[in-house]
């Protein structure tokens, strides 16, 4: 199941997609910028509200983030921090690394190339 | 010369004469007594001659008188006188040996016998002795018997040229006669035969004079024209009366199907004794079939003759044909009791008279017919005034019918009318026609009105297919519409097609119960009936027609007129329906309208007898579907004549008590403008329902009125309405307009609905968007407890399942009103009953900007009347302004609130700016920029400038770009407390990794939001030339190097706020002259244009490398320049902050 939102001028910015063992993947499009931040942050919230915390957020097709959406994941990961889960960001492209680390963010998150290894180590840190 | 010739001739005569005077001399003695006798023969012999000569002139006496005169000089113990005529002897006068012998007729060839010798010769015979003379004879005698005379003399009749008969004497002694009785015999003979040849051109005279009479009798009689049989008998009578024949016949002949029929005798019971003859045979047969005069004057040697048994006396018989342009009418038969009765006199006679009286058969033929011709004439001219004098179709086929037994003797006859004329030859079998006028034998007149198909009879199919009548046999096909009658299948039958202008409208037929009873000239008489039947029909049914025409449109035009007067519907209905009755002659008329948003039909108007039943009938109401015939006429608009009792009693029970008894029922749809908008229902008591077929016309023709009428009153009505609504609307908008306060507003429109539609009550309630839930706003006809009440009971399941079908109907695109209760399918709101004082509760939606605000609920009046087109539409331009006010408001809260946050952005940006510094620090041979530039967002980010140690420092500058991430008051705030917080911890300490890591430590300590700060802190030591950069988190600096290049400082430190203990390291450059540094927020590296591309660092670096040689302000400019120019008309989203420092001079310097 896909459930998608988003702008409505272009396709959609977020979705999201249930992984396995309660794993959330949301995935970003585009620019992430003040018209797509509110909704990444609406789809997070409604996961999160439903008290999903094991989230992957795929940057793969993502070409930008700003200073919103970086307050944003901070958000994010202090928050299923509290609550037991974890966030994991995977498939950032060159710019996007560049920005992770202009802001000392890949020091914070980690930082997965692909979409199975935030996988394996959220599993293996559930499991753990 | 001459007178001595005359001379000579005189003397030689003289001499001549001398010599026979006396040679007379001598002879004068014995010739003086011959002389003597001879003077006693011929005085006897001229009495004989006188006595002949003044003989009468009746042959039979002549004769008698020959044979006394002859006695007188020769002995006629045995005589006879023999009279010639065509090749036989007729014996009239016969005496052997004194004793009478009866008259006989022999036939003698030339030459044959003594007699035809004499008479061959024209020269006496005598004969002394036929013993002795036998051998000598010139004949051998044709009589011979057992005793025959010794001698005899024969002396021929010699008259003119011709020998017409013979004298003969004979004797049974010998040498009887003496050559004197010979020329005795002879001079008698002349005499004789003198006298018989006059008598007979007396004889021949008189029979011609009265043959000359009773041919001018008879022509006299056929110039006066007597009718046939009178004038056969008194032909016949004349005949018999001038020649005196045992028989005498007239016989017609039937050219066409032959054999002759008796028409006159003299012989009265010869008519009943005709059966005896065969057909075929006799001999008046053989003259007529043969058209040739038959004479048979021995009828026993003739085979061709018929005895008859009451002629048995019949010996001689001439028939002579009766003809005209080689047509045989009849024959003239004259019979004799006499052998050779008939010669070429009667022959020619008899034929001029058979000319005569064919003459008259002929003109009395014509004349006939002519006679006919005029009684049809006259007929038609009959029929043409019984049409004329009634313009009734059924009187004028009726009298056609009758009318033509004048001319046709028939048992039976019929006019069959097609229903549907058609051109002649374009018939289909399936062609109806009906028994439209019928007289004569029962069974015809029971089969009137009845209907058959053209394929259903072959005779009349038949007719169809031609112009002329036709006399059907036997043989012909049956299968007539005598189908429908009882008639024995040897009758006659007479058929005629009726073709007007061309078209086939139907049949005349006639009928009689006998065989071969039509003729020919009936077919053509017929025929000439039914082409004038035919115009007069056509005549009747055209002016029947343009009669009919003519009352439509008179009819209509009343109906127009009527109808126009008014424009009330209820006056419009009241006209059509009594107009109807008046104008067709119906019962009654009703009118049903049809109600396109209930589905079915109302009664709006009844007239008619029963008109008790007419207040009753607005209350009608018959849903589509309850009754087939309406169902079906709203899917096609074509009338229904429903007639007999099974079909009204058919009507449901609603339509049955106004028509149900009624003999018929005509349902007509009311269309206009293609719409059906009801239905006329006019019906009858009486069962005519052939009349009210053809009064559909005209009925439509109102119906289609009464449609037009009813659709512009009700135009006029809704203009009308509409008038009033727009007056009432422009009420509610104008003190809608005028107060500003919603709740106003809404008290006004409450209380002005009910005045002006005239509902009980009316009341707003408010939505509440986000939660979907209704709260009670101003309210008109319930009291503050009412209120309260309905107002708790809004949250309850029925209620809020009542109201949820507003948002149903918006989400269906249909901003319409919902109800429950009378009327309709849900009922009320539990416990609302109370509440609502009427029956029905409306609820009409309050939209804005596609969102249900709210709603206005209306009860309606307790009489339970339904909400009207006009009322409706009111209650919705009502709630459509309620609507309006409520958006008003919104509209206004919302510009108020803008204007709130405007002025609140706009205090926390001059707050904001006010953190910034006010000037650049001045140091010699260094030049400072800086750009702030907030987008209309309240945004993070800030430059500062403060000396190290205290205001009077040591030259040393501490130099700050930040960025706070996000935007908004949140973010002006926090970047508020970092400024502070590097301002008061940059004031003790001169390193600036270690100000930003107890800054971080700070920030995290107060502040619980998540937002974070990038920060670049710089200590600048301008005399030392000197700068030391700590980086946490943001764009790396760049730096112009004298030599043009541009180095970006990067490192690699945590943003602050986010994580507690970072760890941020120091870098420091030297700057040589013409050497910037510049720090900058992402605002300028991440600014996009129209395309979404990023101005990006190496553009940044490129401006910077292309300004290595300008000031600090101006390299500040330019980079300013290059992003707008950049940018184009994409809206600034992120501030912009620059801070530039140059150190002065270097190769730009001296440049």
């Amino acid at each position: 199941m896909t459930v998608q939102s988003g702008g409505r001028d272009r396709a959609p910015a977020v979705w999201k997609e249930p992984l396995q063992q309660g794993v959330w993947l949301v995935g970003v499009r585009g620019r992430l910028d003040h018209t797509s931040v509110p909704a990444l942050e609406s789809t997070l919230e409604q996961l999160m509200v439903a008290g999903n915390t094991r989230l992957v957020v795929d940057f793969s097709q993502a070409s930008y983030i700003n200073s919103g959406g970086l307050r944003l994941l901070v958000s994010v990961w202090r928050r299923v921090g509290r609550e037991g889960g974890g966030l994991q960001l995977c498939g950032l492209n060159s710019r996007l690394q560049e920005i992770f680390e202009m802001v000392g963010f890949d020091q914070l998150f980690e930082l997965r190339p692909a979409l199975a290894d935030a996988l394996d180590s959220l599993t293996v840190s559930s499991d753990g | 010369m001459v007178e001595l010739g005359s001379w000579v001739v005189i003397i030689t005569a003289l001499v001549l004469g001398l010599a026979v005077v006396g040679l007379l001399g001598r002879r004068w003695v014995e010739a003086r007594s011959r002389l003597q006798q001879q003077v006693a023969e011929l005085e006897a012999l001229s009495q004989v001659g006188r006595a002949l000569v003044e003989a009468e002139l009746d042959p039979a006496a002549l004769y008698e008188l020959i044979y006394d005169q002859a006695s007188t000089i020769i002995d006629t113990s045995t005589f006879l006188l023999g009279l010639l005529d065509d090749g036989r002897l007729e014996i009239v006068v016969w005496v052997r040996e004194g004793e009478r012998q009866p008259p006989t007729v022999f036939d003698i060839g030339q030459e044959e016998g003594l007699v035809g010798w004499v008479a061959l010769h024209r020269e006496p015979l005598l004969i002394h002795d036929y013993q002795s003379e036998w051998d000598s004879l010139p004949a051998r005698p044709r009589y011979l018997s057992d005793d025959p005379p010794r001698s005899a003399v024969f002396v021929p009749l010699i008259a003119g040229r011709d020998c017409i008969g013979v004298l003969a004497a004979q004797s049974f002694a010998v040498g009887a006669f003496s050559r004197d009785d010979v020329r005795r015999l002879s001079i008698v003979a002349n005499q004789a035969a003198s006298a018989i040849s006059s008598a007979r051109l007396f004889q021949e005279a008189r029979t011609r004079a009265a043959q000359l009479e009773l041919l001018s009798r008879v022509s006299r009689q056929v110039r006066a024209l007597t009718p046939l049989p009178d004038l056969f008998q008194r032909t016949v009578d004349l005949i018999q009366d001038t020649f005196g024949h045992y028989c005498v016949g007239i016989y017609s002949h039937d050219a066409d199907v032959g054999g002759i029929e008796l028409q006159a005798s003299t012989w009265d019971e010869l008519a009943g004794h005709l059966e005896e003859a065969a057909p075929g045979q006799g001999l008046v047969e053989w003259a007529a079939t043969h058209a040739e005069t038959v004479l048979v004057n021995d009828v026993s040697a003739d085979p061709r003759y018929l005895e008859l048994s009451i002629l048995p006396d019949t010996r001689s018989e001439i028939v002579v044909p009766l003809v005209i342009e080689d047509q045989v009418l009849g024959a003239l038969d004259v019979q004799s009791d006499r052998l050779n009765a008939f010669g070429a006199g009667d022959r020619f006679a008899l034929e001029a008279l058979a000319d005569q009286i064919a003459l008259a058969i002929q003109e009395s033929r014509l004349y006939s017919s002519e006679r006919q011709q005029r009684s049809v004439a006259e007929t038609l001219r009959e029929v043409a005034q019984t049409i004329t004098s009634s313009l009734d179709l059924e009187t004028v086929l009726n009298s056609i019918i009758a009318d033509l037994r004048r001319v046709l003797a028939y048992d039976a006859a019929a006019i069959i009318l097609l229903e549907e004329a058609r051109q002649q030859g374009d018939q289909d079998p399936d062609d109806t026609m009906v028994v439209r006028a019928a007289q004569g034998l029962p069974t015809v007149v029971g089969a009137l009105g009845k209907r058959l198909k053209l394929r259903d009879s072959a005779r009349l199919s038949q007719l169809a297919r031609g112009t002329e009548p036709i006399i059907f046999g036997s043989a012909d096909p049956a299968g007539c519409y005598h189908a429908l009658l009882d008639l024995p299948p040897e009758h006659s039958c007479l058929g005629a097609p009726l073709v007007a202008r061309g078209e086939l409208i139907g049949f005349l037929t006639a009928d009689a119960l006998l065989p071969h009873t039509f003729r020919p000239e009936d077919a053509d008489v017929v025929a000439t009936f039914a082409g004038q039947a035919a115009v007069a029909i056509d005549n009747a049914r055209l002016f029947a027609s343009q009669r009919e025409e003519a009352w439509v449109s008179s009819a209509l035009l009343q109906v127009v007129e009527a109808t126009s007067q008014s424009a009330e519907l209820d006056e419009v209905l009241n006209a059509i329906v009594h107009m109807t009755l008046v104008l067709v002659g119906v019962d009654r008329c009703g009118v049903l309208l049809w109600e396109d948003d209930r589905g079915g039909f109302r009664g709006a108007q009844l007239a008619g007898s029963g008109a008790d039943l007419s207040d009753e009938f607005p209350q009608l109401w018959i849903p589509l579907n309850l009754w087939p015939p309406l169902a079906a006429l709203k899917a096609q608009p074509q009338p229904v004549v429903l007639g007999g009792g099974e079909a009204l009693s058919a009507l449901p029970d609603e339509l049955f008590d106004f028509f149900g008894l009624d003999a018929w029922l005509l349902v007509l749809p009311l269309v206009a403008k293609g719409e059906l908008i009801g239905v006329m229902l006019v019906s009858g008591e009486t069962s005519d329902v052939a009349l009210i077929r053809r009064r559909v016309e005209l009925i439509s023709g109102i119906a289609s009125q009464a449609a037009m009428a009813i659709q512009s009153a009700r135009l006029y009505s809704a203009q009308q309405e509409e008038a009033y609504t727009i007056v009432a609307l422009l009420q509610v908008a104008e003190a809608v307009n005028r107060l500003t306060d919603l709740s106003e507003i809404l008290t006004t429109i409450v209380r002005l609905a009910p005045m002006l539609t005239g509902v009980e009550q009316c009341l707003v309630l408010y939505r509440d968007p986000e939660q979907g839930a209704y709260v009670a706003g101003p309210a008109y006809g319930l009291d503050a407890d009412q209120l309260l009440l309905l107002e708790n009971r809004l949250s309850e399941p029925s209620a809020v399942g009542f109201l949820s079908g507003l948002e149903q109907a918006l989400e269906a695109q249909a901003i319409e009103h919902i109800g429950a209760g009378a009327g309709y399918p849900n009922p009320l709101p539990e416990g609302w009953a109370g509440l609502i004082r009427a029956g029905t509760l409306l609820a009409f939606p309050l939209v804005t900007r596609r969102e249900l605000v709210g709603a206005m609920l209306v009860s309606l009046p307790a009489d339970g009347a339904r909400l009207g087109v006009r009322r409706r539409n009111m209650l919705t331009g009502m709630a459509h302004q309620a609507a309006v006010a409520i958006e008003n408001n919104q509209l206004y809260a919302e510009a108020a609130e803008r204007e709130r946050m405007e002025r609140e952005l706009e205090v926390a940006r001059e707050i904001q700016s006010s953190f910034l510094p006010e000037t650049h620090p001045e140091a010699p041979g260094w030049s400072v920029g800086s750009l702030w530039q907030a987008a209309r967002q309240v945004g993070g980010d800030f430059y500062d400038f403060f000396p190290v140690r205290g205001s009077a420092g040591d030259g040393r500058w501490l130099v700050v770009v930040a960025d706070v991430a996000d935007k908004g008051v949140p973010a002006a705030l926090y970047m508020a407390l970092s400024r502070t917080l590097i301002r008061t911890v940059g004031h003790s300490r001169d390193d600036p990794a270690s100000i930003l890591e107890r800054v971080n430590d700070i920030l995290l300590a107060d502040s619980r939001s998540d937002l974070f700060v990038s920060v670049v802190c710089a200590l600048w030591d301008p005399q030392e030339s000197r700068v030391t950069l700590a980086n946490a988190g943001h764009n790396p600096p760049l730096c112009v190097r004298a030599d043009g290049t541009v180095e970006a400082l990067k490192s690699s430190n945590m943003v602050l706020g986010v994580v507690p203990g970072v760890s941020v390291d120091n870098h420091t450059i030297h700057l040589e002259p013409g050497e910037a540094l510049i720090l900058y927020t992402d605002g300028i590296t991440d600014a996009i244009n129209e395309e979404e591309e990023e101005f990006g660092q190496d553009r940044l670096e490129a401006v910077a490398y292309a300004g290595r040689y300008s000031s600090a302000s101006e390299i500040v400019d330019e980079i300013q320049d290059a992003v707008a120019g950049f940018v184009g008309q994409a809206p600034q989203f992120d501030d912009l902050t620059l801070v530039v420092i140059k150190r002065e001079g270097g190769k730009g310097g001296t440049d």
